[in-house]
């Protein structure tokens, strides 16, 4: 489970990165999206993607495991790039760096973060509603996925799927989503029936020592500044 | 007698796709300090029945009452005063280690950090889990998992505790473990104590007062042994009786002077003098 493993890597592993603020590391996540979303450099955005691996790296986490994460941005990415093929020379490439680069940046946070804090950040500055969804989303989503890959294997194991029926194949496809969907839709229901009772209120609290601020914490500030000001003026 | 704390009677709910679930048949009263169980075969209603209780969904009639108010109308007082264990543990652990998931209530009550850790270490000796305060959830046993839930319920010491399906998935060992630890805070805090189940034969054990309910309707009420002496009845209700109450109860019909028990010893004893 996907979920389990980021709590893992966020919990289990220490480094200077586990140890900054959640409050640097949204602001350095927003600062580094940013700078990749200005920039129009492959080059730089080449040189981002080495360093967020870099710094993956320093941060004691598993790079190649985590990297398998990055091939669901790099899928996209290329469907996207070559539906553009032809507009420049250097698009496809811009825009496949852009989307793999970004999620790396997502997921150095997430791997580093206790995500009760993060969200907790989050909310200071997202509407509730908004943050209040992404809290619950975040937990469902690889529940969802767990789902169902469960429902996958019990039809296969079943005979509803056979590599050469095709139209079959899609109509299972189907039925697969909509009952993981229903199932989704429960589990959310009890998440937020338990959330109620448990005093729930739109709005995470964690506690403040969480948030307190470091010496690490100046050093990723600047760092982002330093991603944002170099794509702003060019370099990047 | 003790307070009332809850009473429902001829409730009713119509769910999203037009389904009725109406409770009807008997009312069902719970007074302080109390250990209730509530048994029915799946789909007998007792889930709706907790969600109607604790106001989580709207009664279209009937009557309802927790702590001497309706709960729907008054969700925020009366979600302070109870304690819940759903049947779907993994939906209900939502931060991704121990230590956060139990002390999460606290937080949300706004108590001080300090309060909070005296409370969440409180409730984890109490429980004899302060080896997983650390852990990642995702990685617990579904036993362990059961008694953080358990943790994250009691850690406001809530006078009255809801438990849906408890037992449900645990092993013998692990079954007997969470009744004692029910046992523990209906004598250490005076909690009430509300599970449903379809476990007879640990309903049994640990409750004072047991329902039994049927396509949604409270069939019959009363205590263990009262019940135990209408195994046809629990039969029709399709609740399978443990072996040796059904044991001692046949033994019985067919003559043998045996009172239906639950103790395995009492009956055997019984059994050796006879013979």
């Amino acid at each position: 489970m996907w979920i389990a493993f980021l709590d893992h890597l966020a919990y289990d592993l220490d480094s200077f990165w586990h140890r900054a603020s959640p409050v640097s590391k949204v602001v350095f996540l927003i600062l580094a999206i940013s700078a990749i979303i200005i920039s129009t450099k492959s080059l730089y955005l080449a040189a981002l993607f080495v360093l967020f691996l870099l710094l993956m790296s320093l941060s004691n986490l598993p790079v190649f495991t985590l990297s398998l994460l990055l091939l669901y941005p790099l899928f996209f990415g290329l469907v996207f790039s070559l539906s553009r093929v032809g507009e420049a020379a250097t698009f496809p490439l811009v825009t496949l760096l852009r989307a793999v680069t970004a999620a790396e940046a997502v997921l150095l946070v997430l791997a580093t973060t206790h995500y009760v804090d993060l969200f907790a950040v989050l909310q200071i500055v997202l509407p509730y509603t908004i943050s209040d969804t992404m809290f619950i989303t975040y937990r469902s989503f690889f529940m969802i996925l767990d789902s169902l890959r469960n429902t996958v294997n019990i039809a296969r194991l079943r005979g509803a799927y056979s590599f050469f029926t095709i139209f079959r194949n899609l109509r299972l496809a189907g039925r697969v989503l909509g009952h993981s969907l229903i199932h989704a839709y429960q589990t959310n229901e009890t998440t937020q029936r338990a959330l109620i009772l448990r005093g729930y209120e739109g709005r995470i609290i964690t506690s403040r020592s969480a948030l307190r601020l470091s010496h690490y914490d100046f050093v990723i500030f600047f760092l982002g500044i330093l991603l944002l000001v170099l794509a702003v003026v060019g370099v990047g | 007698m003790a307070k009332r704390i809850a009473y429902l009677k001829g409730a009713s709910h119509i769910f999203a796709d037009n389904t009725r679930v109406n409770i009807g048949g008997l009312e069902l009263e719970v007074h302080k300090g109390q250990k209730i169980a509530i048994l029915g075969p799946n789909g007998s209603g007792k889930t709706t029945l907790i969600l109607l209780l604790t106001g989580l969904l709207k009664s279209s009639g009937g009557h309802v009452e927790l702590f001497g108010l309706d709960p729907r109308k008054n969700f925020d007082e009366v979600k302070k005063r109870i304690g819940i264990v759903f049947q779907n543990i993994e939906a209900q652990l939502i931060a991704p280690t121990v230590k956060e998931d139990v002390s999460f209530a606290p937080r949300n009550y706004r108590l001080s950090e300090e309060e909070v850790l005296q409370r969440f270490e409180k409730i984890m000796v109490l429980i004899g889990i302060e080896n997983l305060a650390d852990k990642i959830i995702h990685y617990l046993s579904g036993g362990e998992k059961k008694k953080v839930a358990l943790a994250g319920a009691m850690v406001m010491e809530p006078p009255l505790l809801i438990l849906d399906e408890p037992f449900e998935g645990l092993d013998p060992k692990a079954r007997q473990e969470l009744a004692s630890l029910l046992e523990l805070f209906n004598d250490l805090y005076d909690t009430t104590v509300i599970l449903s189940t379809h476990d007879v034969e640990t309903a049994g054990r640990f409750a004072d007062q047991m329902y039994i309910m049927a396509e949604g309707n409270i069939i019959m009420k009363g205590k263990p042994k009262e019940l135990f002496n209408k195994i046809d009845e629990l039969k029709k209700a399709n609740l399978h009786a443990p072996g040796i109450l059904e044991l001692t109860y046949e033994l019985r019909k067919r003559g043998v002077n045996i009172t239906p028990t639950l103790d395995v010893e009492k009956a055997l004893g019984f059994l050796i003098n006879q013979t």
